[in-house]
């Protein structure tokens, strides 16, 4: 790590890093990540590769050092609010991110799923079991909160509320500090 | 074409769009940005998805897709003059912090966003990611002499915003 070298070390002190890193971790945690549709993505993967494959190659350059900006046409639209920033319906490229998905919106087309509960501050173990019991894995990774005691649950990934299939993975933050 | 494996891609993304939202989210300072940076990584994921799966660390590749996106969103911002994105870090003190420490840390993450983006992603790869001079190196494609410099410039204008007054070291 760039803490063993001497050089570094010169320059700062502990002081600095861990007031830095709290300050990165804590700035990170304030806003919890969207809800991704993997299926959605994979349709707007599809549809690049599409339309790539259709155009002539003068087109295909065009596209390829404007992807940013072909993508900015259909989703970098000004939203007002991040509270309006989950109307994906009206959104015209159906992104695959919905900042608050829920059952209905997330509607489960595939056989049977499960709704995944709130997890935050329960004890990991907890948490687990009710993963275990509604048939699904997890991964756990350390965060922190300064309103979550250690060895709580900080957030999960998809978030509660999101259906989702059995034996999908679950990603867990769980409090390493108290 | 059928370029990838809906179930490894699936697990990937549920897997690791945090972490990846995470990474645009303090780059960026932004949450809308964030949420385009990540869309457009994870497209971009699925896209070469059978060359990412044979990755010696996929999530690194993703990693590196949204630190690049990152850089090309800066640039366009700098090209434009655009300087929208401090405004939506509010500052949200705490009442209950009697030390003020959740100020400083705002002070800190502004202090993070007003540097270029070279150093800024060091510092974010640094400290958010834990990672060393050498993986940082490899990732951005540059030295680990650079990274070190960068990341000691970093922190050094870093610093000079925290409050002189503050002591150093021991509490």
């Amino acid at each position: 790590m760039t803490e063993q070298n001497p050089m570094f070390e010169n320059h700062t002190d502990g002081y600095n890093h861990h007031e830095v890193r709290a300050a990165v971790n804590q700035f990170a945690n304030r806003t919890p990540a969207p809800s991704v549709d993997p299926s959605r993505i994979r349709r707007a993967a599809r549809r690049r590769s599409a339309g790539r494959a259709g155009i002539a190659a003068a087109a295909v350059a065009l596209i390829a050092s404007g992807s940013a900006l072909a993508w900015a046409g259909a989703d970098r639209t000004e939203r007002p609010a991040p509270a309006a920033a989950t109307v994906a319906s009206t959104r015209p490229s159906q992104p695959a991110l919905d900042a608050k998905p829920s059952a209905t919106t997330a509607g489960p087309q595939h056989g049977s799923t499960v709704t995944l509960p709130p997890l935050r501050n329960q004890l990991r173990a907890d948490a687990e079991h009710q993963l275990d019991k509604l048939g699904l894995r997890h991964t756990v990774s350390d965060g922190s909160d300064r309103n979550v005691a250690a060895g709580r649950v900080i957030s999960s990934y998809p978030r509660p509320g999101t259906a989702i299939r059995p034996g999908t993975t679950i990603h867990l933050v769980v409090s390493s500090r108290g | 074409m059928e370029d990838s494996s809906p179930a490894g891609f699936d697990g990937f993304v549920v897997q690791h769009s945090a972490a990846l939202f995470r990474t645009a989210y303090v780059l960026t300072g932004n949450q809308h940005a964030a949420e385009d940076l990540l869309q457009e990584t994870l497209v971009r994921v699925c896209r070469h998805w059978r060359k990412v799966r044979r990755a010696d660390a996929p999530e690194a590749y993703a990693r590196r897709i949204v630190v690049n996106l990152a850089n090309d969103r800066w640039r366009r911002l700098v090209r434009t003059a655009e300087t929208g994105d401090l405004a939506e870090i509010e500052r949200r003190p705490d009442p209950r912090d009697a030390y003020g420490a959740v100020d400083l840390r705002a002070e800190l993450i502004q202090a993070l966003h007003r540097l270029p983006m070279g150093m800024r992603t060091v510092v974010v790869l640094h400290f958010l990611h834990d990672m060393d001079d050498a993986q940082i190196a490899q990732m951005l494609g540059i030295s680990a002499s650079a990274v070190r410099s960068q990341l000691a410039r970093g922190l050094e204008k870093l610093r000079a915003t925290l409050p002189s007054s503050l002591p150093e070291g021991a509490q």
